[in-house]
């Protein structure tokens, strides 16, 4: 249902406002990302989450409405890595969670400066991603794999010896929500190399207005992604 | 009329960013001081940090829904009211499956009151019986010369550390204790025989030319203990690491957010040398805990063999709460909850929590053949071990089948 949504969302928002002398721009960026995973760990003792990079692959394209307006979409591979590491005696134990998602952007984007070759732009909208794969690592104490030491005193000191894992996610129906959509804003430097062919340098901030998982149980705490990217393109005009 | 949408759309922007900045990430965890308090949270604490969550059958957000408008009724100050929630965490924690779960209360009024939900529901299963002490039957299978050692500073459920060790017509070795304290009192300073009994015990296990024909580690009775004997026990059968089973615990707070599943190993002693002759581990409905990881340790190992009735089921093991930030908490100053820290799911890939292990060759308790100083568990070990099927084991070993599941065992479980 939500799938069918989103494509006549899409569709709706492509073909409105048609005309002849429309500029269309296809592109492609490759880039970093960095994400925040807006979830309380203030009752799991020594432990901390932490921001983790990624990658991002997108394509654009972009649809001239006025002079400076124009409708901004495309699909892409998006990843909002987090880790929860471990701080004090248990430091060096953590979980990273590697996540996957394929993203869609839909936005309006606004030509801000135009000088010689260089151009800004901003942009905002929404995105909707669908969470594709998943991989986890990490490293946990393992209370079945001891060293015994003795110490000076006769007491018997076990240390427990690390589980290191590393393995692709199995997403748990009852859980996890595959789904996401959130708030879009980002900047862009255009730079024109030759007529109709420009590189650009992007930047993008996605807040994820819906939860990481379902809501199964009562008091639930939320789970939600903040994440960035930094991203170099190329684009065509058509 | 474009920078008039210009100067809108990026005011759009501004606000979009100041809005989405303004989220509260942290929920306040409130100390309890009123019985509202203690449920929040003592139900806050087992939402987090109870590891069986996926397979337990208690509704935790039904008990949520019943049980707040019924402590929010009681009141701290009043004895009765504190009685009545003595009665309401029983109701709520009955159906839990952990078998290690308990509740002890410190308040003064039910000081002395332990919720145990696993021994109200063992009471009620048929075949239902009380702990035995078998050694004093036990000690008359034993060639004279038998070692029995105490160790009063160690001490559980009331009862000095008690070891027992000797052999069975000079051809089976026999080891029991009543709990696993043994690698503390071993390298403890205070005066016991606990560790020349043991060091009696792991040389018999390493002489190559010894005439023992086999090993019964009998741990019936036996609740567990520290973690660390495993491998200072076990450890003694073995020269590579062993892996027995799988551990996972909780990951984050939400109620079936886990860790993956990690192997679970008994790592060889420094001095272990690997048994090759038949280990027959006795247990019965009391053994529980860091008991049962031993039988199923000894189930791993191609001649190894179980005999005697299923074990209690308290098979996930425990440590401290901040290990993996799951299992036993407190309760303000009003109770104190016991509960596993990790699943525990042995290499048959099931999950023996609350049902208890089962035995290869299952002997029920008899009262009435121990009232007459026969000891039925005992006897079949031993007739294993000096029958056809310990020779049937070596000429496996022989051709190289070390399978978990060897027809052999199969063999001896349809007979039994």
């Amino acid at each position: 249902m939500v799938q069918k949504k989103f494509y006549l969302l899409l569709s709706g928002l492509c073909f409105c406002n048609l005309n002849l002398f429309a500029q269309i721009r296809i592109g492609v960026s490759l880039g970093g990302t960095h994400n925040h995973l807006v979830y309380d760990v203030t009752d799991s003792k020594l432990t901390q989450q932490k921001k983790i990079m990624g990658y991002s692959i997108q394509s654009h394209i972009k649809y001239e409405l006025f002079d400076v307006f124009s409708l901004h979409t495309g699909i892409g591979i998006f990843q909002k890595n987090y880790s929860f590491n471990r701080i004090g005696k248990y430091s060096g134990y953590y979980e990273q969670y590697n996540n996957t998602y394929l993203h869609m952007p839909v936005k309006i984007e606004a030509k801000v400066y135009e000088k010689y070759k260089f151009a800004v732009l901003i942009n905002t909208g929404i995105f909707i991603d669908y969470w594709a794969w998943a991989n986890i690592e990490g490293a946990i104490p393992n209370i079945f794999d001891t060293q015994d030491v003795l110490g000076n005193n006769g007491q018997v000191i076990q240390h427990l010896s690390p589980a290191y894992y590393s393995e692709k996610y199995t997403f748990n129906n009852q859980k996890d929500k595959r789904w996401e959509y959130g708030f879009e804003s980002g900047i862009e430097l255009d730079y024109l190399v030759i007529k109709k062919y420009c590189f650009f340098l992007g930047f993008d901030y996605l807040y994820s207005i819906s939860d990481q998982q379902k809501k199964y149980s009562i008091n639930q705490s939320s789970k939600k992604n903040i994440a960035i990217s930094l991203s170099l393109g190329y684009q065509m005009y058509f | 009329m474009t920078t008039w949408f210009l100067s809108k759309f990026i005011l759009l922007i501004v606000c979009t960013l100041l809005l989405t900045a303004c989220e509260k990430e942290t929920n306040e965890h409130i100390k309890p001081s009123s019985f509202i308090e203690i449920f929040d949270d003592y139900w806050y604490n087992m939402d987090k940090s109870y590891v069986y969550w996926d397979i337990d059958s208690t509704n935790w957000d039904q008990i949520y829904l019943k049980y707040k408008p019924l402590f929010k009724e009681l009141d701290l100050n009043n004895n009765s009211d504190v009685i009545r929630s003595y009665e309401y965490f029983q109701e709520i924690t009955r159906d839990l499956i952990d078998c290690h779960y308990s509740i002890s209360f410190t308040n003064s009024t039910i000081l002395n009151k332990v919720i145990s939900p696993a021994y109200v529901k063992k009471q009620k299963q048929a075949g239902f019986h009380y702990q035995y002490y078998y050694m004093d039957i036990d000690l008359n299978y034993l060639d004279s010369g038998y070692y029995v050692a105490y160790d009063y500073s160690n001490i559980g459920n009331g009862q000095p550390l008690t070891v027992v060790c000797g052999t069975i017509n000079n051809e089976i070795l026999y080891f029991s204790c009543n709990f696993f304290t043994l690698m503390k009192s071993y390298y403890s300073n205070s005066d016991n025989s606990i560790k020349q009994i043991l060091n009696y015990f792991f040389r018999m296990l390493s002489e190559e030319k010894s005439n023992i024909k086999g090993v019964i580690v009998d741990v019936r009775g036996n609740p567990g203990g520290d973690l660390g004997d495993l491998n200072f026990f076990m450890g003694h059968f073995i020269e590579e690491p062993l892996h027995f089973g799988y551990i996972q615990s909780k990951s984050g707070n939400g109620r079936f957010d886990y860790t993956p599943w990690i192997k679970a190993f008994v790592n060889p002693h420094a001095d272990g040398h690997k048994f090759e002759k038949t280990i027959v581990v006795l247990a019965d409905n009391y053994s529980a805990s860091l008991s049962e990881a031993l039988v199923m340790a000894v189930c791993s190992l191609p001649n190894g063999i179980f005999i005697g009735e299923n074990t209690w089921g308290a098979t996930g093991p425990l440590t401290e709460f901040e290990v993996y930030n799951a299992g036993s908490f407190a309760v303000g100053d009003f109770m104190y909850v016991n509960s596993a820290s990790c699943r525990f799911k042995y290499l048959d890939g099931k999950i023996y929590e609350g049902i208890g292990f089962t035995p290869d060759i299952l002997v029920p308790f008899n009262f009435s053949e121990l009232e007459k100083g026969t000891d039925s568990q005992l006897q079949k070990a031993i007739d294993v071990i000096r029958s056809e099927y310990k020779q049937e084991t070596l000429r496996r070993r022989a051709i190289g089948c070390s399978n978990l599941y060897s027809p052999f065992f199969k063999t001896l479980k349809n007979k039994a």
